[in-house]
């Protein structure tokens, strides 16, 4: 009985698979300018699944931490805050990119140089952490607007 | 966590407050004029350890920018798109032979003058960093409109709240316009060059 149970739960979770629909491209990290210590890195999110999905957190195995923060003018203030979960319905796109939402990446394990290829971690509400190459650039790619 | 550690040097004045100024006579989107308000004297320190003062505005047209150096995203952001804006800028007069910019640190606490020399010379080598005493940069972003906060992070690690606009400020040490984020070097060669002509006519 036990064991049939084991097998069940593994059967649901294995459906729930959410980050199975989560799509990320164009990642990449800032290469942070000499006497910063932090970095932050950019994506484009995608949910090409049937069900909404939820992404919790984001980290790298190359930072001791990791956060999603989002950047907000404020009374032409420039503020830094924590970002929440990030919901996607099927079909919905989040977008970090400079001077908006970000994942601020903390103590690395060496200085993240131009032409290194780092590792981004997602993690979904349900299933499987989505993991995606991180390469460290000097600046956003041209196609992003600044 | 967020807490607000209270620790606000803030200006008398918003950075809203140029928007809803009389412009009459100002043909220029963001020009302030016919009131630019004035850099007082300012005791500040240069990224090399000398004094940075008033004169060392005179006779420059300035595009400055607050921030600090432990910040990841608008900082490197608006001083790449600053080095952009300057290598056009410089190709012509009168920014050519008069135009700097200048990176003012807002976080003296962690910004050594040797730690500012490494990190604007990082975006161009021409850029001067530039950092003081709190009560020394009160002058400063006071007379600007400059809003800063530190809001502590959780732990010893803490961020800075600061104004993200670019000020132009002429060669008579006169705060002429701001501008506002999101920042493009498109719009801020065309209003730099639109301002810098407006005040040379007038003069
Ligand atoms: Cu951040």
């Amino acid at each position: 009985m036990r064991s049939v149970c084991m097998v069940l739960i593994l059967l649901v979770n294995g459906a729930a698979l959410a980050c199975d629909g989560l799509v990320v491209e164009h990642a990449w990290l800032r290469q942070p300018p000499p006497g910063s210590d932090v970095a932050a890195a950019y994506f484009d999110a995608r949910n090409d699944g049937a069900a909404t999905l939820t992404i919790t957190a984001v980290g790298s195995p190359d930072f001791k931490s990791a956060m999603l923060h989002a950047t907000h003018v404020v009374d032409g203030r420039a503020v830094m805050r924590p970002q929440g979960d990030i919901e996607l319905a099927p079909g919905a796109h989040f977008v970090a990119a400079p001077g908006g939402a970000h994942v601020m990446l903390f103590e690395p394990a060496k200085p993240p140089t131009v032409g290194d290829t780092l590792t981004l971690q997602l993690d979904c509400r349900a299933g499987e952490p989505l993991r995606v190459a991180l390469p460290v650039l000097r600046d956003a790619p041209r196609a992003t607007p600044p | 966590m967020i807490l607000i550690a209270g620790m606000a040097f803030a200006a008398g004045i918003g950075l809203s407050w140029w928007h809803n100024r009389d412009t009459e006579g100002a043909p220029i989107d963001g020009l302030l004029w016919p009131d630019p308000p004035a850099v007082p004297e300012i005791a500040l320190t240069r990224d090399d350890g000398t004094p940075f003062k008033l004169a060392d505005l005179r006779g420059k047209w300035t595009l400055m920018f607050f921030g600090f150096t432990h910040c990841p995203d608008v900082c490197p952001t608006t001083l790449d798109l600053l080095a952009q804006v300057h290598t056009v800028l410089k190709k012509t007069p009168p920014y050519g032979t008069q135009g700097q910019v200048v990176f003012v640190s807002v976080d003296p606490e962690r910004d050594t003058p040797a730690q500012l020399a490494q990190y604007v010379h990082y975006f161009h080598k021409d850029f001067i960093g530039v950092t003081g005493a709190d009560s020394d940069l009160k002058p400063l972003t006071q007379a600007l409109g400059v809003l800063f906060m530190k809001v502590a992070q959780g732990g010893p690690d803490y961020t800075v709240d600061h104004s993200a606009g670019i000020f132009f400020i002429d060669p008579a040490g006169r705060l002429v316009s701001v501008l506002t984020p999101p920042h493009t070097a498109d719009a801020v060669i065309a209003r730099f060059k639109a301002v810098s002509a407006f005040i040379l006519g007038k003069s």
